[in-house]
């Protein structure tokens, strides 16, 4: 038994390393695919570092941005709806992976200096 | 205590940065993904750095000489001196007066060879013009006969060679 304990520390520890790397995969794969819902609202706010050129024209160039990297393409243009904060709708409805994908993008990325926080986003009929 | 803070730190700091690695991994968030991961090679290389450093620093304590191994060495020294060289010996008095010539025979030959230096120099400086007409002398002479060496009108066998139509 003593010898075979090396043997087994061996095999525990290559499972481990194999069902990590698996998960690691699995959430970070794009497996792409349109959702069940009719409509995906995307409700996000924006901050800026000296940016003059509206706060408009900010959310609709981090949004765009951010729909081109997910490549979908039936959006509406981000609407205001309160300070500094917009909603924009995507048909049909992501899937999950490519809504964790979008709030990502939004939460992560600097586009001129404008970055944005994702309020609220669901998925539901037209 | 102390020599735990450091470590401490850069270990948390290993494993949030680690963690927040994956975790930006699973919400798409790369720029953040990226610097957790470049906070985890820098906190990495400065473990690594600092582990170095102080085994080498022990490595070093332990490789010091002790100050009694020291004395002990240099009385051992003292007590076999290295053997006295024999290169000088020469110069060394031993009752006999033909040492005393070396240096005047060095200092000679340094005298010899200086003078001859001068005589080349002379010989090479006034020889040159009385040399070449003696060379252009013998190198006239290893010159081909006037006409060439196939003219053979000069030679008195030429008529028994080609009897009916001389040139």
């Amino acid at each position: 038994m003593k010898a075979l304990r090396p043997l087994l520390v061996f095999v525990v520890a290559v499972a481990v390393v194999l069902g990590g790397v698996h998960l690691l995969q699995e959430a970070t794969e794009y497996h792409g695919g349109v959702g069940a819902e009719a409509q995906t609202t995307v409700l996000f706010s924006i901050k800026d570092n000296d940016f003059h050129h509206g706060d408009a024209f900010a959310a609709t160039a981090l949004w765009q941005t951010c729909i081109a990297t997910i490549g979908w393409t039936g959006e509406d243009e981000p609407a205001p709806a309160g300070e500094r904060t917009y909603r924009a709708v995507l048909r049909p409805s992501l899937p999950d992976d490519t809504r964790r994908r979008l709030r990502g993008c939004i939460e992560d990325l600097v586009v001129n200096h404008v970055k944005g926080n994702v309020v609220s986003m669901y998925s539901g009929a037209a | 205590m102390r020599r735990f803070v450091v470590p401490g730190i850069a270990a948390i700091t290993l494993i949030g940065s680690g963690a927040y690695f994956f975790v930006y991994l699973y919400r798409w968030e790369w720029n953040r993904a990226l610097t957790s991961g470049v906070i985890f090679i820098a906190v990495e290389v400065m473990l690594v750095g600092v582990t170095l450093w102080q085994r080498i620093g022990r490595l070093a304590a332990t490789a010091q000489a002790s100050p009694e191994r020291r004395r002990r060495i240099e009385a051992r020294l003292r007590e076999a001196p290295p053997q006295r060289t024999a290169v000088f010996d020469w110069l060394r008095p031993d009752g006999s007066s033909a040492p005393v010539f070396i240096p005047i025979l060095m200092g000679a030959g340094l005298l010899l060879s200086g003078l001859a230096w001068v005589v080349e120099r002379l010989a090479r400086a006034t020889a040159g013009s009385v040399a070449d007409p003696g060379v252009a002398a013998t190198m006239a002479r290893l010159g081909p006969p006037p006409g060439g060496l196939l003219d053979d009108s000069a030679d008195p066998l030429r008529l028994l060679r080609q009897p009916t139509s001389p040139r």
